[in-house]
C-alpha cells in the first residue's frame, strides 16, 4: 500500500490541531513559541507531501515549504528576542502577566 | 513512499508534537520539539525534498539550542517556570484544536479527487535559481530581517544598560533615604522613652 496525499493532509491537520491547542493552553511565552513553530511546520508537511504525490514538477510545493521554514525561523528569532525583552522589562515570561503589564 | 515507514514516522511526529505542547517543563518541550523536527525532516527527506529537511533541522537545532542556552544563563532561568500538568484552559484549547483539525481533515477528504498532477522534472534549486529567483531573494531577506530583528530586540543595548543603572541608582538612593528616616525615628523614639524610663525608676 502506498501513501497518498490524504495521508500527508491528515498528518498535517493533526500537527496543526496540536499546535493550536498549545497556543491556546500554554501560559509560558516560550511554550507558546514552541506551539507556534508546530503551526508553521504543519503546512510544510502537507506541501511537501502534495508536491511529492503530484508528479513533482515544477516543485512549487517544495519551494513554498522552504519559504515556510524560513518564515518559521524568522518568527522564532524575533519571538525569542521579544520574550527576552519582556522578561527584562516586567520580570515574567507568562502571557497573563504581559496582559496585566499592558493595563 | 511505502505506508509502513510513513506510519512509523507519522506516529513519532504526532507523539513528539503532543509532548512539545503538553510537557510541563520548557526544557522537556524543547527536547520534544527537537525530536519532532528530526522526525519531520526524515519524513520530508523521504519524499525527496532534502533541502527543506535540512533547513527544518537547522532551524530547530539553532532555535532549541538558543532557548536551552538562555535558560542555562542565570538571568533568564526564571523564564522556564514549569506549567501545571493539566492547564486551566485545556478544554478550550482541546475543543478549538479538535474542531479546526476536523475541519481541515473534512476539507482534504472532500477535495481528494482534485489533486493537481504535474508533469516534467525540475529540482528545487533550479526552480529557485532560474524560475522563481524573487522567492529566493524574499526568503533570504526575510531570514536576515528576522534574525537581525531578534538580535536587536533580545540584546541588552547601551541605552537599556544606562537606564537600568539609573533605575538601580535611584532605588539605592531611595533605600538609603528610607533607612536614614527609620534611624532618625528610632532615635527620636529612644529619646522620648529615655526620660520616661528615668522618671519611673
Amino acid at each position: 500500500m502506498n501513501v497518498g496525499p490524504g495521508h500527508y493532509a491528515v498528518l498535517s491537520a493533526v500537527v496543526f490541531a496540536l499546535g493550536l491547542y498549545g497556543v491556546l493552553v500554554r501560559s509560558n511565552m516560550l511554550g507558546v513559541l514552541i506551539a507556534v513553530f508546530l503551526l508553521f511546520s504543519a503546512p510544510v508537511i502537507a506541501l511537501v507531501g502534495f508536491s511529492h504525490i503530484g508528479g513533482g514538477a515544477p516543485p512549487l510545493g517544495e519551494a513554498l515549504a522552504l519559504f515556510g521554514v524560513v518564515a518559521a525561523a524568522a518568527q522564532l528569532a524575533t519571538a525569542i528576542g521579544i520574550t527576552l525583552l519582556v522578561w527584562r522589562r516586567i520580570g515574567s515570561g507568562e502571557v497573563d502577566d504581559l496582559m496585566e503589564a499592558d493595563e | 513512499m511505502n505506508a509502513v515507514p510513513f506510519y512509523i514516522l507519522a506516529i513519532l511526529v504526532v507523539a513528539a508534537a503532543a509532548a512539545a505542547v503538553a510537557a510541563p517543563r520548557i526544557r522537556d518541550a524543547a527536547a520534544a520539539l527537537l525530536v519532532f523536527a528530526v522526525a519531520t525532516a526524515v519524513l520530508v527527506a523521504a519524499t525527496g525534498a532534502y533541502l527543506v529537511a535540512v533547513a527544518e533541522v537547522i532551524v530547530v537545532v539553532v532555535g532549541s539550542g538558543a532557548i536551552l542556552w538562555l535558560l542555562r544563563r542565570g538571568g533568564y532561568r526564571g523564564l522556564a517556570r514549569a506549567a501545571p500538568l493539566v492547564p486551566p484552559r485545556w478544554w478550550l484549547g482541546a475543543g478549538v484544536g479538535f474542531g479546526i483539525g476536523a475541519l481541515l481533515v473534512v476539507v482534504f477528504v472532500a477535495s481528494g479527487a482534485d489533486w493537481f498532477q504535474g508533469s516534467g522534472q525540475a529540482s528545487l534549486i533550479t526552480v529557485l535559481h532560474y524560475q522563481e529567483p524573487y522567492a529566493l531573494v524574499i526568503a533570504v531577506v526575510l531570514a536576515a530581517f528576522g534574525l537581525g530583528g531578534g538580535f536587536l530586540l533580545g540584546r541588552v543595548g547601551d541605552d537599556e544598560r544606562e537606564t537600568d543603572a539609573m533605575i538601580a541608582a535611584r532605588r539605592h538612593r531611595e533605600e538609603r533615604v528610607r533607612l536614614r528616616r527609620e534611624a532618625r525615628e528610632a532615635a527620636r523614639r529612644a529619646r522620648r522613652e529615655a526620660p520616661a524610663a528615668g522618671g519611673g525608676g
